[in-house]
């Protein structure tokens, strides 16, 4: 067990839930890691993002230093888009970030700017968060007003210009390409790859996406090595990390952790165990669309390589955990639901195919499934990624997305599918989540039909 | 030019912001929904002067977005997250419960006194505090029955 | 079309790219894509949303086709997997990979994409105009694999009315957005839009408004399935069942090819000649070749109930029906008496802008050779007729091969010549080539792709056409003088001379000979033909004119070759009032059209000693003939015509002449013999095709395939359609191009010279110079008898620039009353960067507003319909 005690840097403070102000910020040495940047060369500043191992936070895993690296040599403008668009659910780490510590995500940006040569930096922050725009557009003002944005930046000389923008209630926007075609002012659809973004992405310029948690971790890197950020490791996850638990746990909240804590002892030591001691059905690790772990997987580390030699991905490290009461098929009913209701509808096998298996999945949990269905999802989202009707042939990995969580309940509760399809519905008569404040469950008698789905034009 | 007529210099200024000017549509149509609480087809044609694109482009991207409103909303717009991790802690019962307490008629999204609009949404991003919901701007997380009715009520 | 593998970026050779396709090595083009490869070397991808006219789009993913690439470790070894397979419209090909379009992995994929299609579709093909043709239906037996298993509700969607031409069955659509992309990139007009999100996609326009532009009807071609479909041929016909005939559009001079289709001696629809058939049924191949809803819908005016198809002949006040034959004796005894009572000189034959070239050539040699006079004209309505003929005669300019820069003069091309204008814009959108416009009117269509404009006040633009001649040699003062003239400065003047004088391998000048009925063509087509001849021999010019066969007419003597003192058909009625002309044989042509004085040209038509016409219609011209002879129609005969790049198409006939109308080269030829000449014994047009050949080109030696294949006869069309269809001609439009029937004027060495800048006017103000140019949705005593004209007419507008209309007050489709002189229009008011500041532009919409003025008149225009006009008028 590597508890030995770390400081937290990203979100230190996260119980006080205030937002630390510029004067705040600097006082608590903040944006002394942008004056040690602005003395570097930026393939300096890259290499050493490189050295670090930094991973990008927003799901895909992929080394950021590589990542800038990709930029054609040369040709300008570029720019930066910072991809503040979290809407995977179970995912909610970014906002407390903005939130709390707003200068933080800006001294990386600029950071970024400095190793990428771009002086144009834009924040797609979806729609949901109102707040969030709000504290990071004044500390964007606070920070045009020191000096530290705008054309001479920290009196160097150089310039970076930074735009917080609001997204307005699409999933699809934190895909790079969809929030870069949103950004430009467009309905929010995935661009065509190749071209990838570092050679063709915003109005055709070289462009490149990172997420918040990523872009915040480049001035800690900066200041306190290379060798501390690598000091958190298991295997090629090196630093800390904002792991969201929701769900059915005591404690649900956003933790900062290093990426070498296993399941186990994040649901059961930090979060302290799951609610009214239940038992534990299963976990989601990583936002709403990576397979579905059970707790067999419980000693997995909760690393992007742990998690995957467990089957899963750590993904955007939102982690939703069900104790015994949910049905799996209620459960990935909803998600479907979701993924129904977010695909953008721009190419064939996302639009048909997730409104379609929605449709089973509805039919099944609503007890008018049929012979065949099982079979019938089967063939439509696969066996795992790469196979069914969906997977890997769609423009974005939303398609992929809609159907891993089918292929992975069909494999992990087969027999419970087939219960539903063959006793016409659902055995979780009593579903209530519902709880007071005492911590007793709300026998609602209103209880909501959900409005899954979509109404018909 | 009647509903962002005083708002000329605004415009532009968010439009200098960009490097093409289509950028500006998205917060364009922020704007008049902040201003008029939603967004309706005389808006549309006066962002896409505005903007200098055609009509149709406008109304493509309202449509898309699902936060922009086409129909008038109530002095309060509540957004309910229903996405499985709000879902799991009780959203359903509690869009219930809102539905039965403040007056929506069944398969009304206004309710009946004009007060409350109500509609579910996906993932709000509050996963951690289900199930939450958004009520305007403000977001309310770990909500129990007390705790609703303490925030809906405190409204007039 | 810009045919982007010909381009000469792309060098041959150099730019080689071997990979393989099904294991057969192929060599395409660096940049190409795998599905345009795959398509020359025969090799058929399956797809919906691309079409090789737009952007691609890549959203249907029926072109997911295997792909394997050469392993970078060991390029010997076997080529490795990709891990997804690939959609062929978009990906580049590259060397050495291997492409798989019938592997189980592509052939799953296909399968997998038409069960989703399909999914939500309603399967109601026996309503289904789309029947027959329809891309699912043929993809479902080639790809699909045979059942549905969704049991689940479909999805249904709303039938809105949207557009009056157009209908929209959405739960049809596949949401493939070619319509979206064909209004937005072709017409230019993004009135189609892609709605909602997700599932609940759907297209349509804001509002439900009308699809508003002149190519609107191409979107029911370049559906693949049975969404968009015709509303006039709406549930009137299944295709199968239809004769097809190849012809050509007769309304203006861009030349599109089209097809009839036509059964029992009725036309149903009309479309771009790319109809394929494919076994049993047709096929909508991706066409390149739009066309404008005035050819698609305005065709079938011949069946009007103003149709005379019997011939007539005046006895007494009254025209008896009658014979032929008795007619065309009656009109060779007319014409023969008054040449011997007036001499040759006292007779015209005036010919339709719309004849054939067999017809304007019969019509030539009928003056020359029987009557023994010049008086021979088609130019109707051209009213700078020596302006006119200088143009064509000095066109050398193309499409062929493309531009590299475009230079437009003063003009509203898109509805003179609307599908010239669109392979004009094509090629600019496709190559990013840049189109400056000149002049007091630029036409808005060009706008995205217009990088530099200019704009003056009408009467200047030959001024500055010779200013600019002389600044790219480097006059300073002449380039000062332009920038004042365009009132821009230097830095635009100098990039305006830099386009001009770059290296180019091929550019145009187009200019066009519509403006203001031609009130200033005398000095601007000079201008303009001097500054191609300033610019060296990569510059070519192609005047621009929307009668169809004004590029013809002139190669085949239907004009007087005495020009300034010679007869003119647009100066008819002051010939007949000063008695110089005393006898008209008529041949379709319609002297009432665009001549604003009516009651004037019918006291001269009612003062002529003999009047013959050969018409459709009966009309306020035709009641007023000595003879009447019944014509056939377009749908009825066959000939020649030329367009505007000298390309030769041919009208085929679909039915036999109705009653006893006969063809208007048999008629010439007829009273020709009838007055005593024996060179007129044709017995088909290709008879006298081939005489006209060998007169204008003695040394041709090219083919005319396609040209001079017989269209299907009307014997087996009604007893075996199927017979007829099988034996239907399919040629590719592009064979005239290659077999070089392409005409041009040769030998006009003059030097041009323009003439000295006229002075600018002064316009007292809140006063505007009002600009013109003829429409071709304008009216027109065809298309007024089309059976939907009411749908293709447009109301009477002017534009205005917006610095004029917010000086007016005037909103975009406000109301208006224009003022010229004495006389008052209503107009519907537009806001568009067309015209100058100060300038209205009105199009020239004959019959209902007429605007045939000496000169740019100084007119007032006065907002009726805007909110500020109506809250003052209630103070």
């Amino acid at each position: 067990m590597p508890a030995a005690a770390y400081e937290k840097v990203l979100l230190p403070n996260i119980e006080k839930n205030e937002t630390e102000w510029l004067s705040a910020y600097q006082k608590g040495g903040g944006y002394t890691a942008l004056r040690t940047a602005l003395g570097m060369t930026p393939e300096a500043i890259t290499n050493l993002v490189k050295d670090a191992g930094l991973r990008g936070r927003g799901g895909a895993g992929f080394p950021t230093g590589l990542k800038w690296s990709f930029l054609p040599k040369g040709v300008g403008p570029r720019y930066l888009a910072i991809n503040a668009d979290e809407s995977e659910p179970g995912t909610c780490k970014d906002r407390p970030l903005m939130e709390q510590r707003p200068h933080s995500m800006i001294e990386g940006i600029i950071i970024t700017c400095l190793a990428i040569e771009s002086q144009q930096a834009f924040v797609y922050i979806r729609g949901e968060y109102y707040n969030s725009a709000k504290v990071v557009q004044k500390a964007v003002d606070e920070c045009y007003a020191a000096g530290i944005l705008g054309n001479n930046v920290l009196g160097s000389g150089k310039r970076v210009d930074l735009v917080v923008h609001r997204g307005a209630g699409a999933y699809i926007c934190g895909e790079e390409t969809a929030l870069l075609t949103s950004l430009e002012g467009y309905r929010g659809y995935p661009k065509l790859k190749p071209p990838f973004p570092a050679i063709s992405g915003l109005y055709g310029k070289p462009t490149i996406i990172n997420n918040v948690e990523t872009v915040t971790n480049v001035p800690y890197i900066l200041n306190k090595g290379v060798d501390w950020f690598k000091s958190f490791v298991h295997e090629k996850s090196t630093g800390l990390r904002l792991l969201c638990v929701s769900g059915h746990v005591k404690k649900p909240g956003v933790y900062e952790v290093p990426m070498t804590y296993t399941l186990r002892e994040i649901i059961y030591d930090i979060c302290g165990g799951i609610r009214n001691d239940h038992d534990l059905k299963f976990i989601i690790p990583g936002g709403s669309s990576v397979p579905w772990l059970l707790p067999d997987k419980l000693d997995a580390v909760c690393s992007m390589e742990g998690l995957q030699a467990a089957g899963s991905f750590l993904g955007s490290a939102g982690m939703m955990v069900m104790d015994h009461t949910v049905c799996p098929v209620w459960a990935l009913t909803n998600l479907s639901a979701f993924y129904r209701h977010e695909s953008c509808g721009q190419c064939t096998p996302c639009r048909e195919g997730s409104a379609w298996l929605h449709k089973i999945l509805l039919r099944i949990e609503t007890g008018h499934g049929q012979e065949g269905d099982l079979q019938m999802l089967r063939s439509i989202a696969g066996t795992g990624p790469g196979t069914g009707m969906i997977c890997g042939r769609s423009i974005c990995a939303l398609g992929d997305a809609a159907a891993w969580p089918v292929s992975s309940a069909l494999n992990l509760y087969w027999n419970e599918f087939e219960e539903h399809v063959k006793n016409k519905g659902c055995g979780y008569k009593n579903k209530r989540f519902w709880m007071n404040k005492a911590g007793n469950f709300v026998n609602d008698a209103f209880a909501h039909k959900p409005t899954w789905g979509h109404a018909a034009h | 030019m009647a509903i962002l007529k005083n708002r000329h210099d605004e415009i532009e200024k968010l439009c200098a912001k960009y490097p093409s000017r289509r950028s500006a549509l998205l917060p364009v149509l922020w704007m008049v929904q902040e201003q008029e609480g939603w967004v309706s087809q005389d808006a549309m044609k006066e962002v896409a002067e505005i903007i200098g694109c055609t009509a149709a482009e406008v109304y493509e991207v309202v449509s898309f977005y699902t936060m922009y409103n086409q129909k008038p909303v109530g002095r309060h717009h509540i957004q309910f997250c229903h996405t499985l991790a709000c879902a799991i802690c009780g959203s359903h019962e509690a869009v219930g419960h809102i539905r039965e307490k403040y007056g929506f008629d069944e398969g009304a999204s206004i309710s009946r006194d004009g007060k409350f609009s109500l509609v579910e949404v996906e993932c709000i991003g509050a996963c951690t505090e289900a199930p939450a919901m958004l009520v305007g701007e403000t977001l309310y997380g770990n909500l129990t029955p007390e705790r609703l009715d303490e925030v809906l009520n405190a409204r007039n | 079309m810009p045919d982007q593998s010909n381009h000469p970026a792309l060098r041959p050779g150099k730019d080689e790219v071997k990979f393989f396709i099904n294991g057969r090595e192929v060599v395409g083009k660096k940049g190409e894509t795998i599905i345009t490869v795959a398509a020359r070397e025969g090799v058929y991808v399956p797809h919906y949303c691309w079409h090789p006219a737009l952007s691609v789009a890549g959203n249907c993913r029926l072109c997911l086709v295997e792909i394997h690439t050469p392993n970078p470790k060991d390029p010997t070894a076997k080529p490795l997997p990709a891990p997804k397979p690939v959609i062929g419209c978009q990906t580049p090909i590259s060397p050495g990979m291997h492409v798989y379009t019938e592997s189980a992995l592509t052939k799953d994929c296909q399968n997998g994409m038409m069960e989703f299609l399909l999914a939500n579709h309603p399967l109601d093909c026996p309503v289904c105009d789309r029947g027959g043709e329809c891309m699912l239906q043929r993809y479902s037996m080639d790809y699909g694999h045979g059942h549905a298993r969704m049991v689940d509700k479909k999805r249904k969607f709303l039938k809105p009315s949207a557009d009056p031409l157009i209908d929209i069955e959405r739960n049809r659509c596949i949401m493939c957005t070619r319509c979206v992309r064909f209004n937005d990139e072709v017409a230019g007009d993004h009135v189609m839009g892609v709605f909602d999100r997700g599932e609940g996609n759907y297209i349509g326009t804001f509002g439900q408004g009308p699809i508003s532009n002149i190519f609107s009807g191409n979107v029911i071609d370049i559906c693949p399935v049975g969404c968009l479909t015709s509303k006039p041929f709406r549930f009137k016909a299944r295709v199968w069942e239809l004769l097809q005939t190849q012809s050509t559009s007769i309304w203006d001079a861009s030349g599109a090819k089209v097809t009839h289709w036509t059964r029992n001696g009725k036309l149903y629809r009309t479309t771009p000649p790319s109809r394929k058939y494919h076994g049993t049924y047709t096929v909508n191949e991706d066409t390149e070749e739009f066309i404008d809803n005035v050819t698609r819908f305005g065709s079938d005016f011949s069946f009007h109930e103003d149709r005379w198809d019997e011939s007539r002949v005046r006895v007494g006040s009254t025209l008896l029906p009658g014979a032929y034959s008795e007619a065309l004796k009656q009109a060779a005894v007319g014409l023969a008496k008054a040449k011997l009572n007036h001499g040759p000189d006292a007779l015209a034959v005036v010919v339709s802008p719309r004849a054939t070239m067999e017809e304007g050539f019969l019509a030539g040699k009928f003056a020359r050779n029987v009557i023994g006079t010049e008086n021979v004209d088609w130019r109707l309505n051209v009213s700078a007729p020596d302006a006119v003929h200088t143009a064509i005669t000095h066109a050398d300019g193309d499409l062929e091969g493309g531009f590299d820069a475009v230079v437009l003069i003063n003009g509203d091309f898109v509805h003179t010549t609307p599908t010239f204008a669109s392979r004009v814009k094509e090629h600019a959108r496709i190559f990013g080539r840049p189109i400056i416009q000149i002049g007091h009117y630029h036409d808005p269509y060009f706008a995205q792709h217009s990088k530099l404009r200019f704009h003056c006040a009408p009467g200047e633009t030959a001024g500055a056409l010779a200013s600019l001649a002389k600044a790219v040699k480097g006059d300073a003062q002449a380039g000062n003088l332009l920038a004042k003239t365009f009132n821009v400065n230097a830095e635009r003047i100098e990039a305006l001379v830099a386009v001009m004088k770059a290296e180019h391998g091929r550019a145009l000048i187009l200019q066009n000979l519509q403006d203001m009925g031609g009130n200033y063509l005398a000095d601007e087509v000079p201008a303009a033909i001097a500054l191609k001849q300033s610019l060296g021999a990569a510059w070519r010019y192609l005047p621009v004119i929307t009668d169809r066969n004004a590029f013809g007419l002139p190669l085949v003597g239907a004009e007087p070759t005495n020009k300034g003192e010679g007869f003119a058909a647009g100066k008819l009625v002051e010939q007949i009032e000063s008695g110089r002309i005393r006898a008209v044989l008529a041949i379709g042509a319609d002297p009432l059209a665009n001549y604003p004085d009516q009651p004037r040209m019918l006291r001269a038509l009612d003062s002529l000693e003999f009047f013959v016409v050969s018409d459709l219609f009966a009309s306020e011209v035709t009641k007023r003939a000595h003879v009447f002879i019944a014509a056939a129609s377009h749908l009825e005969k066959s000939g020649t015509y030329c367009d505007v790049e000298g390309n030769l198409a041919r009208i085929n006939d679909a039915d036999p002449p109705r009653g006893g109308s006969r063809a208007d080269w048999e008629t010439i030829a007829g009273i020709a013999t009838l007055i005593g000449s024996d060179k007129f014994a044709y017995k088909a047009t290709e008879e006298v095709f081939r005489e006209m050949i060998k007169t204008l080109a003695p040394d041709f030696q090219g083919s005319f395939k396609g040209l001079l294949l017989p269209g299907p006869r009307n014997d087996f069309s009604i007893a075996d359609p199927g017979g007829a269809r099988n034996r239907t001609p399919q040629y590719n439009p592009g064979d005239y191009r290659v077999d070089g029937a392409h005409f041009r004027s040769a030998g006009n060495e003059v030097e041009f010279a323009a003439k000295t800048p006229r002075a600018p006017r002064s316009v007292p103000a809140g006063q505007y110079l009002l600009a013109w140019g003829r429409h071709v949705q304008g009216a027109d005593y065809h298309l007024d008898r089309a059976s939907i004209a009411n749908l293709l007419q447009i109301p009477p507008y002017v534009e205005v620039n917006p610095v004029d209309a917010e000086k007016l007050g005037a909103e975009h489709l406000d109301g208006g009353v224009l003022t010229v002189g004495e006389q008052s229009y209503a107009v519907e008011i537009r806001v568009k960067a067309g015209p100058a500041p100060g300038v209205i532009y009105m199009p020239l919409l004959a019959g209902r507003v007429l605007a045939r003025y000496a000169d740019a008149p100084i007119v007032s225009l006065e907002v009726v319909d805007s909110p500020a006009t109506t809250e003052a008028a209630a103070h």
